[in-house]
């Protein structure tokens, strides 16, 4: 025997609803009163000298110190702490993010800050910095993301980045290495600073050396290189001795820039699309040059993926004889394959006619100027770029991945007995350091989209997969390129 | 009368936060993303209109033709190899055999497990040096293939969409089976209808609504995939696996430019629902 069902009156039925939704409105009316607003004060100091500004309220404590002399710290007093979102690029050495959220975490809780720590891969940060940007609520911090900091910076009609030229006032703006100052400063203010530098050094294995009969002093100029990679072919056909990315990705681009520059290939010397250097019987020779590699089989067709941790690999694995690639391999032979390690010596890259290039990765931190939070971000950059003994922590528990933006680091790390020829060679090259848009070497948004769409990787699908022709890849790309110049600075 | 518009004014409440809902969520973007489409939008910068100029860019820029020819193949020969694999294997499954349920469970696992897993999975599958194709292939004929280069590279991600959609199709088409009467199988088989016949003539009937469905929704799944492929190629070599999703994401996030990557989106709609309507064309058929 089956029973009628219940019928729903519909009457009832709104009663309900709208109670429920009165419940709501109670509910969120008792959080708004038990959480009253943030109330946000602005301290302007004056002070000539270290200074520490502290505001007590009845909950929470914020200092924050200064020594610039007219400087704004906003604190924040009321129930609620302060919150700043953080954005950290995750690197490839482990333990330089786990000492960054370390030292997040201390400078937040010794000025009573909360802070929401997010982490992103280097391909996920741009999207999440750009949408960020777009809908006007970017993170209040930021690790990572260097080709966007001349794109967000540049116009002065949408500068979204906050300069910095105070954070670098109070850690000692004379100590940071200048080439990386020169790489944030648009109109002579300063948008970013690195946190480290990952220079590209060659990763050469050394039992690849001694088996052909060399030394690796012997090996300076690109042409030894390849000369040494022919007789590690000669002795192993199935391996590919170069350990080169081809692919369209970050990796490739460095692969064309460390074989360009130094047999005299230049970007551009201003901005605009004259200024474009590109299309030059320089960068023809260096993509034949690179085909007839790929064609003798000294490097992979699997390195055409875009991938960049294909070299890293190769070099792993030992299946190419070098690499060139910022120490984060090493760190990972280090940490991995110690056997590896020991059988690794870390070099400046090849030599061409026009001296030696190295390719240095950006690792900045900045801040927005649509951030509330923006002076607290300053505070907390100056937490982890100034206490000098914590970031030589920071240096030493990358193993090399990275070196020092400071020069005094750099020195007293030169001088460690254990470690000191390693960073030896960072010291080194740094004067080799490059930056993509050379000669000009300076921010340029049209070269960070030239970047950040990795261009000149077109270069190597475009011969060895479309197979077109070396004066039509050149051209193609070099199109492109000035195509990006003009429309970016309209000339 | 007066209850009538009660009833109407009743059925607008109620009906209206669906509607707003549904507005924000499917209308509004949509609406937002042919909106900028007509203009020059970089991140963080002023959109300036740019009438059809981005249109015009995108139709005339060959990688976005070659993005919609890729997606198209991409996408027919996967859903065709899934739809034939997976009926082969429901089919195959449908038997009674000992340890059926097993089999049958572990057959569905592809289904179950994330998408950036897959293509983490496959990454070291397809590797050159270190992966188990090669070795497979290394072993029984002593070659090595350059899976993920540019001569293999499309099979392959077809290959993996295909090893991880198959078991959807497979436990709806074993669901749908067990819906057709054995007893038709029974009196087919009395009037001697031969093995071919009884499945042209009863099973592919049987199935043809659940076939349908089922090969809508994996052609705008595969249509519109980009997790895997952008984990495994990130659209290359070169530009031979930038499906149509992986252009629009470059346009946007490489090239900076929100209205190009708008009006690719805009365009590829129309081609998408066509390559839809014409699937379930020939299927019906």
């Amino acid at each position: 025997m089956s029973e009628e069902p219940k019928k729903v009156d519909r009457r009832n039925f709104l009663y309900v609803g709208l109670g429920a939704v009165a419940l709501v409105a109670i509910g969120a009316a008792a959080y708004v009163a038990m959480n009253p607003p943030v109330v946000t004060q602005t301290v302007t100091t004056s002070v000539p000298t270290t200074s520490v500004v502290t505001t007590t309220t009845a909950t929470t404590v914020t200092t924050a110190t200064t020594t610039t002399t007219a400087t704004t710290i906003t604190t924040t007093t009321g129930v609620q702490k302060p919150k700043l979102t953080i954005l950290y690029m995750s690197t490839y050495a482990p333990a330089i993010n786990d000492w960054l959220t370390a030292r997040t975490l201390v400078w937040a809780s010794q000025r009573g800050v909360d802070v929401e720590i997010s982490t992103a891969s280097y391909m996920e940060i741009k999207p999440k910095i750009l949408t960020g940007v777009e809908t006007g609520n970017p993170p209040d911090l930021v690790f990572g993301g260097g080709d966007l900091v001349a794109l967000l910076a540049e116009d002065p009609k949408a500068r979204h980045i906050e300069p910095i030229d105070d954070v670098y006032k109070e850690i000692g703006e004379d100590d940071v290495i200048d080439k990386l100052k020169k790489w944030y400063t648009i109109d002579g203010k300063k948008y970013a600073i690195d946190l480290a530098l990952h220079a590209n050094q060659v990763h050469l294995i050394k039992s690849f050396v001694t088996e052909v009969g060399r030394k690796p002093e012997e090996l300076v100029t690109w042409d030894d290189y390849v000369e040494f990679a022919r007789e590690v072919k000669r002795r192993h056909p199935d391996m590919f001795p170069i350990g080169l990315t081809l692919g369209k990705c970050y990796d490739g681009t460095e692969s064309w820039y460390l074989t360009w520059w130094p047999h005299g290939g230049e970007m551009c010397t201003g901005r605009s699309s004259t200024a474009v250097k590109f299309d030059s019987p320089e960068s023809r020779e260096n993509l034949q040059r690179i085909i007839n590699w790929y064609n003798d089989a000294l490097i992979n067709p699997q390195m055409l993926q875009a991938d960049e941790m294909l070299n890293n690999n190769a070099y792993l694995t030992k299946s190419a004889a070098f690499i060139i690639e910022g120490p984060t391999p090493y760190y990972a032979a280090v940490t991995r394959n110690p056997e590896l390690a020991g059988d690794t010596i870390l070099k400046a890259p090849p030599k061409g006619p026009k001296g030696t290039f190295t390719w240095g990765s950006q690792w900045p931190l900045y801040t927005f100027s649509a951030s509330k939070n923006k002076e607290l971000a300053k505070d907390l950059i100056i937490f982890i770029m100034k206490d000098k003994a914590e970031y030589k922590k920071m240096i030493q528990s990358g193993l090399m991945a990275v070196g020092p933006t400071y020069k005094s680091v750099t020195e007293e790390l030169v001088k460690d007995p254990n470690v000191g020829h390693l960073y030896k060679v960072y010291q080194d090259i740094l004067p080799a350091v490059t930056f993509y848009s050379y000669p000009l070497s300076e921010p340029c948004k049209a070269m960070d989209a030239v970047q950040a769409n990795y261009l000149v990787a077109d270069l190597f699908s475009l011969t060895l997969i479309d197979k077109k022709d070396v004066d039509t890849a050149v051209r193609t790309v070099g199109d492109q390129i000035k195509q990006i110049f003009k429309q970016t600075y309209g000339q | 009368m007066r209850l009538k518009t009660r009833e109407a004014l009743e059925g607008y409440t109620f009906s209206t936060p669906a509607f707003l809902l549904l507005f924000l969520v499917l209308f509004f973007p949509f609406a937002y993303v042919i909106y900028i489409s007509f203009f020059s939008k970089t991140f963080g910068y002023e959109p300036v209109f740019a009438g059809l100029k981005n249109y015009f860019l995108i139709i005339s820029d060959p990688v976005f033709k070659y993005s919609l020819y890729i997606s198209t193949l991409y996408t027919v020969v996967a859903v065709l190899f899934k739809l034939l694999l997976g009926l082969a294997f429901a089919i195959l499954f449908a038997q009674e055999f000992k340890g059926r349920t097993l089999v049958r469970t572990v057959a569905v696992i592809p289904w179950g497990i994330p998408l950036f897993v897959v293509a983490a999975l496959f990454f070291w599958f397809f590797d050159y040096n270190l992966g188990l194709a090669n070795a497979i292939l290394k072993a029984l004929f002593g070659v090595k293939i350059f899976w993920l280069g540019p001569d293999w590279v499309v099979p392959s991600i077809i290959y993996v969409n295909v090893w991880k959609g198959i078991p959807f199709f497979m436990v709806n088409f074993l669901g749908a089976l067990q819906t057709i009467p054995r007893s038709l199988y029974e009196a087919a088989e009395i009037d001697g209808a031969s093995a071919w016949e009884r499945f042209r003539h009863i099973t592919i009937p049987g199935i043809k609504y659940v076939m349908l469905i089922v090969c809508l929704l994996s052609t705008i799944w595969t249509f519109g995939e980009f997790d895997t492929i952008f984990f495994l190629t990130r659209g290359g070599p070169g530009y031979l696996t930038h499906i149509v999703p992986i252009y629009i994401y470059h346009q946007a996030f490489s090239n900076f430019n929100v209205g190009t990557a708008a009006a690719a989106s805009v365009i590829s709609v129309p081609i998408f629902l066509a390559l839809i309507s014409v699937i379930l064309w020939a299927l019906r058929r």
